[in-house]
């Protein structure tokens, strides 16, 4: 059975549901950002999925294109997410996301 | 032009499992490192189908720069790290539900939309002479603002980054006090135990004639 579309639509929603998984089931901060860029990963599968099996001749690899532009914007989120992280350890010694819970009412 | 089932299953197969290891490795390195191959495998799979110049960016940035920073946050952090801290939340089922709901979702949307989708033969020539040029022009060209806009993103982000992560002067100079503090303490108790050295050393050379003495009293 020759791999299409499907089968890379399959694999990028597995790789983005583990991605939910580790999100809601982690404590620490840095491993929810693993769990982020895996979630972004299974996207970006999907992205180049459609511009692989779904070739538009007048846009042709607009998909890969946004799958570039995703890595981009990934690799701001880690920056100013690690930054934010480190300033939480400095101010309150945890990076557990339950025990960041100041805004609880 | 197909892609190689075998490649892809293989493939498919590294990056499910190293993603399950990211999820649930409760080192917190490990599952580092396990993104690391995940994201190769990404990688590898970006070139079977043909994405050439993405499979070079995925290396790079995704499976070089990213994991480099998260591994700085995992070392700078590590202090409140404990094996218990760093496993599963208490009811991890319930996060196990949501994502299986959402796997179910995705998969049943791609069951029931998968005749509508436009698909199309891949060019021969792409696949020949690789993405860069046609990514290239389509980046510069048809996205050149969104392109310019990304590098503006990206500037702003990493400045950010840089201000929020540095110490501001009220922590620099409680830094500087706390270092000066424990330099004092270190001199004094230097200095005390030589003080404490001078007198033994005087009371042995003291105490030697007397032992001396003591000796020649018992034979």
């Amino acid at each position: 059975m020759s791999v299409g579309i499907t089968h890379i639509l399959v694999l990028s929603a597995g790789l983005f549901s583990i991605g939910v998984f580790g999100l809601l089931g982690r404590r620490n901060a840095v491993a929810m950002l693993m769990a982020v860029e895996l979630m972004l990963n299974g996207v970006n599968v999907a992205l180049v999925g459609f511009a692989r099996f779904g070739f538009n001749e007048r846009r042709p690899l607009s998909g890969m294109a946004f799958a570039l532009f995703v890595i981009t914007v990934a690799a701001a989120e880690v920056a100013v997410a690690v930054a934010l992280l480190l300033v939480a350890y400095r101010r309150r010694g945890t990076v557990q996301a339950d025990e960041l819970d100041e805004l609880r009412g | 032009m197909t892609v190689n089932p075998v490649a892809f299953y293989l493939l498919s197969a590294a990056i499910l499992g190293a993603a399950l290891a990211v999820v649930t490795l409760r080192n917190i390195v490990h599952a580092a490192i396990s993104l690391v191959g995940c994201l190769v495998a990404v990688g590898a799979l970006y070139l079977a189908v043909g994405a050439d110049f993405l499979a070079g960016a995925q290396i790079l940035i995704y499976a070089g720069a990213i994991p480099v920073l998260l591994l700085f946050g995992i070392m700078l952090t590590r202090g409140s790290m404990t094996p218990a801290g760093n496993g599963l939340v208490r009811h991890w089922w319930r996060a196990a539900v949501v994502a299986g709901a959402t796997a179910a979702v995705l998969i049943g949307v791609l069951a029931g939309g998968h005749a509508a989708w436009h698909t199309a033969v891949y060019p021969q020539r792409l696949l020949d002479e690789g993405t860069t040029e046609t990514l290239g022009r389509l980046l510069l060209q048809q996205h050149a603002l969104a392109f310019e806009a990304a590098s503006v993103l990206l500037l702003v982000a990493l400045v950010g980054a840089v201000t929020l992560a540095r110490k501001d002067a009220a922590e620099i100079e409680l830094e500087r006090a706390e270092l000066d503090r424990r330099l004092r303490a270190e001199r004094a108790r230097r200095r005390r135990e030589d003080r404490e050295r001078q007198r033994s050393a005087a009371q042995r050379g003291q105490s030697a004639p007397l032992g001396d003495g003591g000796e020649e009293r018992a034979r």
